[in-house]
């Protein structure tokens, strides 16, 4: 467990956002409108380079795709050069947007709700994994659901991705989430790997390519989400409002960018293995390949070509982060999501 | 008059141990004297002539290295009720006011019933003239004052031999007059064995029945006058002609001891 | 005589009548004086208090940092709010706290005058102090919660070491700071060394150890919350954590205030017993 840098992160927010929330300078220079309608209209990318900070916030195969993009050149193609920055955790990446730290976010859309509801302006233009990818795994002596009760259970940070999942794999099952089980917050994905597996959590939710590693330590894989099929914004692209206005055609090429890179990794196993073996650090070919199924090529992979934002992606965390948090129902969701740019790309076939 | 011996020293000899340079530094070599009871007895001695150290022997905090020191016959060779130190700071406890001070030293000793203790404190306190400030701290007295505090306190524990070491010396020059005729009142009444430790020449003449001069370091007796001036005295006594003929006297002893040319001396220079 | 009386009966020097003269030796101080430090203290607060909100009204700040009157606002709900746990928060935070704080002063103090009065113990416990006194108890606390879970017993831990060093310090700084002249004193008289200690040593070492209170209840307090931060089921710790991460920034500074305030009350709590304890010192007025 690594402590959490939230507070920091948030203070650095507050500064931030009270001497002025204004995007930095070097994206911030005004379109022309030739330029934007050439990005939104055509397949033909933009000069190089516009300069865009780009953050994820976990080692987990959510992200596969923007790696696979980074290393192959792809926002380079499409007239982006991207400052690719690893943060810890989803509710530290969201810090770091408001703090105007980074212009492009990828963690939990429930952490883009938490943000809006307390009066920031970011929206979600993109999400990478529309469905649950989790199994929620458990120690070898937990054999069944019930067992769960009394048992701490890690979660990256409270209104996080896995946070959500987790509560309602537990609810849909028939455990209270706050009642029944203790809800540990351990900071990352990575993090509730490593607790699963040196036996400091009970219980956690996890994915390809590391469940394989929970198996063979001997951890029962409890409940099986990912195969229910529901509905979540697991990991959105998100931006702020504001740069989005100014920035349109960065976006696009985001997006455009994202869309070739997975169509691309359909065709590139080879290539899309050697990208996640590097990112997790691992040369298990067989868990890579394991992931590649589950995310990118089997029958019904999690990652989208076209990763389209959903009002019922947001459901289940409306409800979770509701319960505590009042101004959650203040928020019109639809107002947050912009399907706009993912479209444009549907329109153009950029995913082939 | 012949008094009967109070305090014998012979040949007494007080060593240090140096820590820093390791070796035995000699502060007191030898020292050969006899105090009377009833006897007010003054040393004096060039700086540094191991009066203070041989004060401290006499009351038992430091050992005697070789030679004997008796009160009354017996052997000194740790503080007891039979001695009483005024040392020249105060040493009052802050967070206690005149009378829980004036108290400390027979609790310490813990020989006296605390109503007698308490009846007799008052006592004290009346004899040093600090009526009215019983329930005062030590912050709220000046210097003057603490020293009767100090006095009433080694009075209480009604010692067999007083023992004062410069106890005026941090005193400004008016209020240190005035405690030295104070001293003599009070002690007057009981007239205790006492030894006086001070650099003034003038108050050890005018206090003591007796004057002893200190070699310097390491100090042994040079010189005992006896001063012939009758008691009770007051503050004038100072300016008559046998006093100021004592204090040339001193004077010269403790000169020699300095071996100060006499040229020097008239021009007011420095040892 | 007191020493205005005194004053009086000096003479005057010629020309002078007594009752032009001065009494310039005591002055009564003004009634409201007594009051002044709350009356400026207040004032303080209030207008800092008065500023923030207008800026806040004024939309200068934006989202994260809300006005007192809504924080006040949050501050309220969460007494009146039945979803709200806060009187759970509360009273696990303060058990942990009491015990913690409370281990670390019996312990501290004792420690403390013994590493004080006995040069030997001091010689061999010294280095651990110093040690332990440096660490930084963050990174001691994972490895507590994996000994002793997420529950109260590993907070109570980091409360009680960050607490313990500044009271062992402290005490032990009274204890050999002992005025040389009084111990000479006493031991002229043949004091005991028992009385010494009792008479002596610990009257004097009472301002000393006050002192490492006061400075033990900053460290008790911010140990319980970063204990909770990292993990715990209740506790102010983990309602600040929680509301931190999920961005509602009113109950958050709500949940700061509660502890900020109870150092304030605790700090003035010690102060008014370290003036009952000073009533002798010299004050120093301006």
């Amino acid at each position: 467990m690594r402590l959490r840098l939230g507070v920091l992160a948030t203070v650095m927010a507050i500064l931030a956002a009270a001497c002025g929330g204004s995007p930095p300078a070097a994206s911030s220079a005004p379109t022309s409108a030739a330029t934007q309608s050439a990005a939104a209209g055509s397949a033909t990318p933009m000069p190089c380079c516009k300069k865009v900070v780009a953050a994820y916030s976990n080692i987990s195969a959510d992200d596969w795709v923007m790696w696979y993009a980074f290393e192959k050149g792809i926002f380079k193609e499409r007239g982006l050069d991207v400052d690719m920055q690893a943060i810890s955790g989803g509710a530290q990446t969201s810090a770091a947007l408001l703090a105007n730290q980074i212009q492009v976010g990828q963690f939990g859309g429930s952490e883009a709700l938490s943000g809006v509801a307390a009066g920031a302006d970011l929206v979600v233009v993109g999400n990478m994994a529309p469905v649950y990818p989790y199994i929620l795994y458990s120690q070898k002596a937990i054999k069944t659901i019930a067992d769960l009760k009394g048992k701490k259970v890690g979660v990256s940070n409270k209104g996080g991705s896995s946070d959500i999942a987790t509560r309602s794999a537990l609810k849909a099952n028939g455990i209270d989430p706050d009642k029944d089980v203790q809800i540990l917050a351990v900071g990352s994905h990575s993090n509730r790997t490593a607790a699963l597996l040196n036996g400091s959590i009970d219980a956690g939710v996890d994915d390809p390519p590391e469940d394989e590693e929970l198996v063979k330590a001997g951890l029962n894989p409890l409940i099986d989400i990912a195969a229910q099929k529901l509905p979540a914004a697991n990991t959105g692209i998100i931006v702020q409002r504001t740069y989005l206005n100014a920035n349109k055609d960065v976006i696009q090429a985001y997006l455009d960018a994202t869309v070739i890179a997975r169509s691309r990794m359909a065709k590139d196993k080879d290539g899309s293995i050697t990208v996640l073996k590097k990112y997790f650090k691992s040369d298990n070919t067989a868990s890579m390949e394991k992931a590649y199924t589950f995310f990118i090529a089997g029958s019904s992979p999690v990652t989208p070509v076209y990763p389209f934002p959903a009002l019922d992606q947001f459901k289940d965390a409306i409800t979770i982060l509701g319960a505590d948090n009042d101004k959650i129902k203040t928020v019109d969701v639809s107002k947050m999501i912009d399907t706009s740019f993912v479209k444009t790309a549907q329109d153009r076939k950029l995913g082939g | 008059m012949r008094r009967p011996a109070k305090l014998i020293a012979t040949g007494v000899v007080v060593e240090y141990w140096l820590a820093r340079s390791e070796k035995i530094f000699t502060a007191v070599d030898g020292v050969d004297l006899e105090i009377g009871d009833g006897e007010f007895v003054a040393i004096v001695g060039p700086s540094g002539c191991g009066k203070t150290t041989f004060l401290n022997a006499v009351d038992g905090l430091i050992p005697v290295a070789s030679g004997s020191l008796a009160l009354d016959r017996r052997e000194i060779t740790r503080p007891g009720h039979d001695r009483a130190m005024v040392f020249q700071q105060p040493g009052l406890l802050p967070w206690r006011t005149v009378l829980g001070n004036v108290l400390f030293g027979v609790e310490a000793q813990g020989t006296m019933s605390r109503d007698e203790a308490l009846r007799r404190a008052k006592q004290q306190i009346d004899l040093v003239g600090l009526v009215g400030f019983e329930d005062a701290y030590p912050s709220e007295l000046s210097g003057g004052m603490q020293q009767r505090v100090n006095l009433a306190r080694a009075l209480l524990t009604d010692p067999e031999m007083l023992l004062l070491d410069e106890p005026f010396a941090a005193l400004d020059a008016q209020t240190r007059e005035m405690m030295q005729l104070e001293l003599l009142k009070i002690w007057n009444r009981d007239r205790k064995t006492a030894l006086f430790i001070t650099h003034d020449i003038k108050e050890a003449i005018y206090l003591a029945d007796r004057v002893i001069v200190f070699t310097k370091r390491p100090g042994r007796v040079k010189d005992s006058i006896t001063i012939d001036i009758p008691r009770p005295r007051d503050l004038r006594v100072k300016r008559d002609p046998r006093f100021v003929a004592y204090e040339d006297r001193i004077w010269e002893s403790i000169q020699e001891e300095l071996a100060v040319k006499p040229e020097r001396l008239l021009a007011g220079m420095p040892a | 005589m007191s020493i205005k009386e005194v004053d009086r009966t000096l003479p005057t020097t010629r020309g002078e009548t007594a009752g032009t003269r001065e009494r310039r030796s005591v002055v009564q101080p003004k009634r409201w004086k007594r009051y002044e430090a709350t009356l400026i203290g207040t004032l303080s607060v209030v207008g800092v208090l008065a500023v923030w909100q207008l800026v806040a009204n004024a939309g200068l700040i934006p989202v994260f940092l809300p006005g007192p009157i809504a924080i006040g606002g949050a501050l309220a709900k969460l007494f009146t709010d039945p979803r709200s746990e806060i009187w759970i928060d509360l009273a696990t935070s303060g058990q942990e706290v009491a015990i913690g704080y409370g281990g670390a002063i019996a312990i501290g103090v004792v420690i403390g005058i013994l590493m004080g009065w006995y040069t030997r113990f001091q010689y061999a416990l010294d280095p651990w102090v110093n040690f332990f006194y440096s660490t930084p108890r963050i990174v001691l606390i994972p490895v507590f919660i994996i000994w002793l879970g997420i529950d109260w017993p590993s907070k109570v831990a980091i409360i009680f070491l960050g607490a313990l060093f500044p009271i062992i310090i402290n005490t032990m700084a009274g204890v050999r700071n002992t005025d040389a002249a009084l111990l000479r004193v006493a031991r002229s008289f043949g004091a005991s060394d028992a009385l010494i200690f009792r008479r002596v040593v610990l009257p004097g070492a009472v301002p000393f150890i006050l002192t490492g209170f006061r400075l033990g209840v900053g460290h008790a307090l911010t140990g319980v919350i970063v204990a909770e931060y990292i993990a715990a089921r209740h506790g102010v710790g983990k309602f600040i954590a929680d509301t931190s991460v999920t961005l509602q920034m009113e109950k958050m500074f709500a949940g700061v205030i509660f502890i900020a305030g109870t150092g304030v009350l605790l700090t003035w709590a010690l102060q008014r017993i370290e003036n009952r304890f000073q009533s002798w010192r010299p004050q120093i007025k301006s």
